[in-house]
């Protein structure tokens, strides 16, 4: 999973990439969500950016240089079978639900399940309960919904797109988890690397070895 | 024998002699030995191989060998001369050889070559190199020169090495291992160039451009071998999705929900733009152009959604849908291939993350979900998209909107439509050169119309005043008589002063155009100026009198009359025309109104006026020319018929004399009022036009004192063209000629006839 920040995180100056995937079912808010995150911006004439599917963002946390990569999935059902194609290679998952669908929670409850499935513990989730400036009609507990975040290992956050509330908490979060794993695994990866990378190099060594002496030979000749 | 026996059997059919020994020792023959009999045909046999190893073997050794030879000789030059001795050496040798098989010839050769001319192998491959991967190798040879010599050296080694040995083990292994081996390379390469100490000084830049042109060059020298190995394994799947997409071919934007408005020609066009990229995607090299183009049309992509809905930025939910459409369309070649031999080469970073790699994730999307594409992820019935799939239907609205199962008719159905446009177009064109030539045409009338008239006008005007002048001055000398009615009271008559001078002012301005009358505007200016005492003087006067504010309005009525003619000559130029003519006019034909029926009730009064306007100048000892000139043209205005002109002319005459320049006023009068007498005909023809426009300016326009000096440049021939505007202005005149007589009744009579004549003004326009 870390491949690409390991690389990029094992030099420790340079800056780690991380891949976040936004899952929900549509209307959600997803799209709402990420434009409020990266552009500051909700339903906005003013938005610079041509779309919203893909975007960047770059931040600072605890002197590290990160650069997220938000990909933002199609969340209709006749799309669900291609999730994995989605999330695959990702650090993190962001799981937004409706506050005032049922139906959207159960499906983070589905993403969640197959998450865990397909990535293990390497992803880190968070889930989020959007559009709480609907709080009159709300359908999911706020108490149902923490404690299925406690009980599968992901943060919760509640969240309002539109009134830009608990959004910028919600990324930080995430990246906070996200470095932790990619330290933790580029030590790990470091350590083993060093090993690893140590013989491979010898074995191009040897290549080497034996084809230029013969080239050299044939060139001075 | 047995064979005779059974030759036998076929006796019946065949005579003895064919089947005897062709060449006649008695023997039977046997068609397998060319008819001979075994004994002849060994003899044969014999006979020709003899003649084939003496001649023909050896030649066609020598043309091999030689060919070999020049084909050697040709792959390197410094070597020639071992070559030849080489090759004198295997001469020997196939002399030797001469007698055994041909082909072991060149089989000897190319050991001989393999073994003793190795240098001539080694720059094979060089001359193999394609333009493609010459010049990647040129572009990374020179971002290499830019580098320090040390890194130079071990980059190109490196990338060099491992192109031999993939060059060599490609074929023998599969995709995925080739694959993997390349990802080794570039994470070696990269590990290379980020870790060790000899690399240190390379920015990050350089760092990602070395990784750039590392993985473009190693794919577009092994591109051949490895494409060629992706399309095999790939084949089938590359086949299935075509057709799988053929026969999706009648999916709609609507059945997606993409919301890409296809029938529009904008939007039409990006999609072009798409498909574009999507094919063009196939005819490149290296894995990261592949995904620029990619890239490039999922832009392409996003503004057709922008296009298609406006608004706010395309998410996901929009753009997918959207890609698997513009895939469907664009049908591009070779998908899976591509898919794969992308992610197999490609950098991983770059598939990872950033914009590149989510759009390839999102292809990948798009390719699953056209291929795992059931009715139910359209919203169709099973039996629907059955129907749909087979061919056997079409879907509702798949010929209209734009969505074209068959491209040439789309193409065809554009075509009509710019036709169209065009046409269109065309029509228009032809339309207005039509109205222009009309323009046109008129413009020439009308200009030939009006040149006309005023070559008619001109010299009428110009020519006779002179003379008339000339003329009226004896003329006017015989015609004192007009003057008796001065008897007026003072009061009025300067009204009606105030009235002619105003007139004068407009008349003795327009003749400024001709030298001659130049001194007129002098007249005029200083008519003006005592317009304006007299108008001052006339309200205080009438106040004065019974009937105050009558009279005053009247003063100020009459005044104002000839004003608002001058101040539009002043304006404007050209079109004032008219307005401008209206004080000439007014001057010099105000007899031939007179005589026109309207006229002759106010007329009467003129005379009077004249009088009255003459007695002024007495009373008002202020200008001392004003009595000298005033006897001739008193003369004029005296015979009977004329009386109106003349006196109105011997007012406003009057009114000039009052003022320093006495001169000029009488020619310009003298000479409408021979004008008018001669040519009474000529302004109603022209003047009719102009009438429209001139009478309701007369009756409302304020007091515009100054700008009376400012003389009207053609006057003098417009003033014919407008007869009615005389009206206006004569209206003026007459009133004032008739308060003398019985102030408070005369006053009324002018009420009425200004009535009359605003009626009349009414019923003309």
């Amino acid at each position: 999973m870390c491949a690409a920040a390991a690389a990029a995180g094992a030099g420790g100056t340079r800056s780690y990439n991380f891949k976040i995937v936004l899952l929900g079912e549509g209307c959600v808010g997803k799209t709402s969500l990420v434009l409020r995150y990266v552009e500051d911006k909700f339903n906005d004439r003013h938005i610079t950016t041509l779309q919203a599917s893909f975007l960047t963002k770059r931040i600072n946390l605890s002197g590290k240089r990160v650069n997220l990569a938000i990909w933002d999935t199609a969340g209709q059902e006749r799309f669900h079978a291609l999730g994995p194609i989605y999330y695959r290679e990702s650090h993190g998952a962001v799981l937004v639900y409706d506050i005032t669908d049922e139906d959207s929670f159960q499906k983070v409850k589905n993403w969640v399940r197959e998450l865990r499935r397909m990535l293990g513990n390497d992803i880190c989730l968070v889930i989020a309960g959007n559009k709480i400036d609907m709080e009159k009609e709300r359908h999911v507990s706020l108490e149902e919904a923490e404690a299925y975040a406690q009980e599968v290992g992901a943060f919760h956050f509640q969240t309002s797109a539109k009134q830009n509330k608990g959004v910028e908490e919600l990324f930080i979060e995430l990246t906070r988890r996200m470095l932790d794993n990619a330290v933790t695994n580029d030590q790990q990866r470091i350590n083993s690397l060093t090993r690893g990378g140590n013989t491979r190099n010898l074995q191009i060594i040897d290549d080497q070895a034996n084809l230029p002496s013969q080239k050299s030979s044939c060139c001075s000749a | 024998m047995s064979s005779n026996s059974a030759w036998t059997g076929a006796r019946l059919h065949i005579n003895e002699s064919e089947l005897m020994c062709r060449t006649g020792c008695g023997y039977y023959g046997n068609p397998a030995w060319d008819g001979h009999c075994s004994k002849c045909y060994k003899e044969m046999v014999q006979k020709t191989q003899q003649r084939k190893t003496v001649f023909d073997p050896t030649q066609k050794i020598r043309n091999k060998v030689s060919r070999s030879v020049s084909d050697v000789s040709e792959l390197t030059s410094t070597a020639t001369s071992m070559m030849s001795r080489k090759f004198d050496r295997f001469e020997e040798k196939r002399r030797q050889q001469l007698d055994k098989r041909t082909k072991a010839v060149k089989s000897i050769f190319r050991k001989s070559q393999s073994k003793d001319v190795n240098k001539v192998e080694h720059p094979k491959p060089n001359r193999q190199l394609s333009i493609e991967s010459q010049c990647v190798g040129q572009e990374f040879n020179d971002f290499l020169k830019t580098l320090s010599k040390d890194v130079q050296v071990r980059v190109s080694k490196q990338i060099n090495m491992f192109v031999d040995k993939m060059l060599r083990c490609v074929e023998f292994q599969s995709v995925d291992e080739s694959g993997e081996q390349v990802h080794d390379f570039y994470n070696t390469m990269n590990e290379m160039v980020s870790m060790q100490s000899a690399y240190h000084d390379l920015t990050q830049e350089q760092v990602d451009k070395i990784n750039e042109l590392t993985e473009r060059y190693v794919t577009t020298r092994l591109y051949k071998a490895l494409i060629s190995a992706v399309n095999a394994v790939n084949e089938e799947k590359d086949l299935a999705i075509q057709n799988r997409i053929r026969s999706l071919a009648w999916v709609s934007s609507q059945h997606l929900e993409c919301g890409v408005k296809d029938s529009c020609e904008e939007v039409r066009e990006t999609l072009d733009l798409v498909i574009t990229e999507l094919i063009e995607m196939n005819s490149r090299r290296v894995p990261s152009d592949k995904l620029k183009c990619l890239v490039s049309s999922s832009h392409h992509v996003l503004n057709l959604l922008k296009q298609s809905r406006g608004g706010s930025p395309a998410s996901a939910d929009d753009f997918l849908p959207a890609l698997i459409y513009c895939v469907l369309q664009a049908s591009p070649p070779l998908l899976h291939s591509n898919i794969a031999y992308i992610t197999n080469f490609a950098q991983q970073s770059s598939l990872q993350s950033g914009e590149a790699g989510y759009f390839f994730t999102n292809l990948c999307c798009a390719v699953a979900f056209i291929e795992k594409m059931t009715a139910e992820s359209l919203g169709l019935t099973a039996d629907e998209f059955e129907r749909y799939m087979s061919g056997v239907a079409l879907p509702p609205n798949a010929l209209d909107g734009g969505v074209w199962l068959c491209e040439g008719m789309r193409i065809m159905q554009q075509n009509l439509k710019t036709l169209d446009d065009l046409q269109s177009r065309m029509d228009r064109l032809l339309t207005e050169s039509d109205a222009l030539m009309k323009e046109m045409d008129d413009v020439q009338e009308n200009v030939s119309k009006e040149v006309a008239g005023v070559i008619e006008r001109t010299p009428l005007t110009i020519r006779p005043r002179k003379a008339d002048i000339d003329e009226e001055v004896p003329a006017s000398e015989l015609l004192p008589p007009p003057l008796t009615p001065q008897t007026m009271e003072s009061g009025k008559p300067q009204v009606a002063d105030g009235n002619n001078q105003v007139e004068d002012a407009s008349l003795s301005a327009p003749p400024t155009l001709e030298v001659p009358l130049s001194p007129d505007i002098l007249a005029a200016q200083q008519s003006l100026s005592f317009l304006q005492g007299l108008s001052a003087l006339d309200s205080g006067l009438l106040s004065s009198l019974d009937s105050n504010d009558k009279g005053s309005e009247q003063g100020t009525a009459s005044i104002e009359a000839p004003k608002p003619e001058e101040n539009k000559t002043l304006l404007d130029d050209s079109p004032p025309f008219n307005l401008s003519s209206l004080p000439d006019l007014l001057d010099s034909f105000s007899p031939l109104e007179g005589d026109g029926s309207k006229r002759s009730p106010v007329h009467v009064p003129p005379a009077l006026d004249s009088t009255v306007s003459l007695t002024n100048p007495f009373i008002q000892p202020s200008s001392s020319t004003a009595p000298p000139p005033l006897p001739p043209r008193h003369h004029v205005g005296q015979p009977p018929i004329v009386t109106r002109a003349s006196g109105a002319a011997s007012t406003r005459d009057t009114a000039h004399t009052s003022r320093p320049p006495p001169r000029p006023c009488p020619q310009s009068y003298s000479g409408f009022t021979i004008q008018g007498g001669r040519i009474p005909s000529i302004p109603c023809d022209t003047g009719n036009m102009h009438l429209f426009s001139t009478p309701p300016d007369p009756l409302s326009p304020p007091l515009e004192g100054p700008q009376l000096p400012l003389p009207p440049p053609l006057l003098p021939t417009t003033s014919r063209t407008d007869n009615r505007s005389c009206t206006s202005s004569g209206d003026s005149t007459p009133r004032p000629s008739e308060k003398p007589l019985k102030r408070e009744d005369t006053i009324d009579k002018v009420y009425n006839v200004l009535g009359d004549i605003v009626q009349t003004f009414d019923s003309l326009l």
